[in-house]
């Protein structure tokens, strides 16, 4: 057996997806809920960033309950990319 | 990811814990000593220990500013903190102008001694508090930006352990009362289920608003994203106070009316008092202050303030009249990490909430070390070097922390009080304390080494007074019949620790053998197959 076992590297993968990943997609799901939430703009932003600490636990939780590996690396991107594809095209409609 | 849902996570609490667990502990630690910032400040000023409390506000602003204007009447900043119920003396102090190469000038600060206007208090020069308040998020000997990304992360393993924690207790109730004594690592998970589930909501709450009070750094996308104008136009427009004024290049004739304005700002905010004054460009045509004033009764995290110009004219006023839902929302939960509001009853329950929060987060160390213990030893395998070295990191953290801060506290009385870098040198001093009990411990990982060091942190907690009395003459009854109650406090407090300690280095000494002779016991029904 390899030292980097199969299962070390997918704990290694969880651990850098629920870290990075889960960052990423919790501060573009943040940047989303800003624009969406019916609020005068500060409030707006202000809600968002209070929130956004329990989407994060919630993201890395995640990362580690998934069934395989990888799921922890399509789920968290897939959040992140969808939550980053509707920002930029709310910006670029409103502007 | 080890089948159902509970494992996944315990394994993520488990060594998530173990990864941050140092780390916690120190900012556990520190931060539940900042609750007496101001008092261990005080306590490491000695030379202001016989000084009366200022009680004239009016009287000691008149003698900061006359300070001030003897001192420094072309600095950029002035600044004025007047007393308080937790801080006796009137603070003042001053920005130099900057030396070629430097963005900002250094800070000089002084105080001022009681009812004399003509004199200043000559202080030590220390850290004092401040010292634990800036360790529990900034670190040392790094950056600050550094340190509070790294502080962050760690939090944020806090916080997923707190959920993850609930999540795999399933007993939650049933555990609020067991304690099995004398059970090895059994024991000590119900010492961490005690902790943790006793002081649960504290928990919660200084982790996830520890992490609020750092949320523009953390978190920082919405506002800068979202906000028009970004993150500085929102600062300006939720605190019209905080407004830059170019200075004019042209001096001023008259002095500013201070006095005016305070008078005024109390009728405008209906306040008795002001908390802090800043003036910006003090001798230029261009001059602002800015004054403070805090509400009494009021939990949320903002000053009532208003930026004037030097004609009186009203640049910026604080919006607590206007803030919105959210706004409320996040300084009320800031404020409730910071415990600026609490009064002395509620402060040491905060206090014992941090403190539960240490023994919560040692035992999780403790028990980790445990259970890898008594696995290997059921095992018959050798203990192994990792084992050691949480072991060492645990006596080193838990046992070693509050010995480095005594040593600190040491150090405080025993270096010259006019010895240039004796602020740096107590600081050091706790570091070098920390590496060395690290060393001892990983040489002697074991229950003698809880016990020397519990026995050492005993001895400097129990001497502490006597050092005082020694170096400074002042003591406890002194302190009493003065009433400075935080004074003697401090002092007790610290006793009370110390026999703590006693009692924690005698429970280590006393299961050396026993621990021994159960080591043997589990070898022996290990070899009787034989």
């Amino acid at each position: 057996m390899s030292v980097v076992s199969r299962h070390s590297f997918g704990v290694l993968l969880r651990v850098s997806c629920a870290a990075l990943l889960g960052y990423l997609a919790t501060a573009e799901t943040a940047v989303l809920a800003a624009w969406i939430l019916p609020l005068e703009p500060m409030s707006a932003v202000l809600t968002s960033m209070l929130l956004s600490f329990l989407l994060y636990s919630g993201c890395i939780m995640w990362a580690f309950h998934v069934r395989q590996h990888w799921r922890a690396l399509t789920d968290l991107g897939g959040l992140w990319l969808l939550a980053l594809l509707v920002n930029n095209a709310m910006v670029g409609g409103a502007g | 990811m080890k089948g159902s849902f509970f494992r996944s996570m315990t394994w993520l609490h488990t060594w998530g814990g173990l990864l941050a667990c140092w780390l916690l502990f120190l900012v556990f630690f520190a931060g539940t000593l900042s609750y007496f910032r101001y008092e261990i400040s005080w306590w490491m000023q000695p030379e202001s220990h016989h000084l009366p409390r200022q009680q004239e506000q009016n009287a000691a602003l008149q003698q900061a500013l006359a300070r001030l204007q003897a001192d420094a009447p072309d600095s950029p900043q002035w600044f004025i903190n007047l007393p308080d119920e937790r801080n006796p003396l009137t603070r003042y102090g001053y920005r130099q102008a900057p030396e070629p190469g430097q963005r900002r000038g250094r800070f000089v600060d002084g105080y001022l001694l009681g009812d004399n206007a003509q004199q200043t208090a000559v202080l030590r020069d220390t850290k004092g508090g401040d010292f634990f308040y800036r360790l529990h998020f900034d670190l040392h000997y790094m950056s600050a930006i550094t340190a509070r990304w790294i502080v962050g992360a760690a939090a944020m393993i806090m916080l997923v352990g707190l959920v993850t924690g609930i999540v795999i207790h399933r007993r939650i109730f049933a555990d609020f009362f067991t304690f099995r004594k004398g059970k090895g690592a059994r024991s000590w998970l119900d010492i961490h289920n005690i902790s943790s589930v006793l002081a649960l909501p504290y928990h919660l709450m200084i982790t996830y608003t520890g992490l609020l009070t750092l949320m523009f750094l953390y978190m920082s996308a919405p506002v800068d994203k979202v906000y028009p104008g970004g993150r500085g136009q929102f600062f300006n427009d939720q605190n019209p106070t905080f407004q830059a004024v170019k200075a004019a290049g042209e001096q001023r004739d008259e002095p500013l009316p201070v006095q005016a304005f305070v008078e005024r700002f109390k009728a405008d905010k209906q306040l008795d008092t002001i908390s802090r004054i800043n003036i910006n460009n003090p001798a230029d045509e261009n001059a602002t202050v800015t004054l403070y004033g805090r509400e009494p009764g009021q939990i949320a995290h903002y000053a009532r303030s208003t930026l004037y110009d030097s004609q009186g004219e009203v640049l910026g006023n604080s919006r607590e009249g206007q803030f919105y839902a959210p706004e409320k929302t996040a300084s009320t939960l800031i404020a409730l990490h910071t415990a600026k509001f609490a009064p002395w009853p509620l402060r040491w329950l905060f206090a014992l909430g941090g403190l539960l929060g240490c023994v919560m987060v040692a035992s999780g160390g403790v028990l980790w070390a445990k259970r890898l213990e008594e696995k290997r030893l059921k095992a018959a395998q050798p203990l192994g070097w990792n084992l050691r070295l949480v072991k060492a990191l645990n006596i080193a953290t838990v046992a070693g922390l509050p010995l480095a801060s005594l040593v600190f506290l040491y150090l405080n009385r025993l270096l010259a009080p006019d010895f240039d870098a004796r602020r740096d040198w107590e600081m050091h001093g706790f570091f070098i304390c920390y590496v060395i009990t690290l060393l001892f411990a990983l040489y002697q990982p074991g229950r003698r080494g809880w016990a020397v060091i519990w026995a050492a942190t005993a001895a400097l907690a129990l001497l502490l007074p006597l050092l005082n009395l020694f170096t400074t003459g002042h003591h406890v009854l002194d302190y009493l019949s003065y009433g400075h109650w935080a004074l003697a406090g401090l002092e007790l407090t610290v006793m009370v620790l110390g026999i703590v300690a006693c009692f924690a280095a005698r429970h280590c000494l006393g299961q050396e053998n026993s621990g021994r002779r159960r080591v043997a016991s589990t070898r022996s029904y290990k070899e009787q197959p034989q």
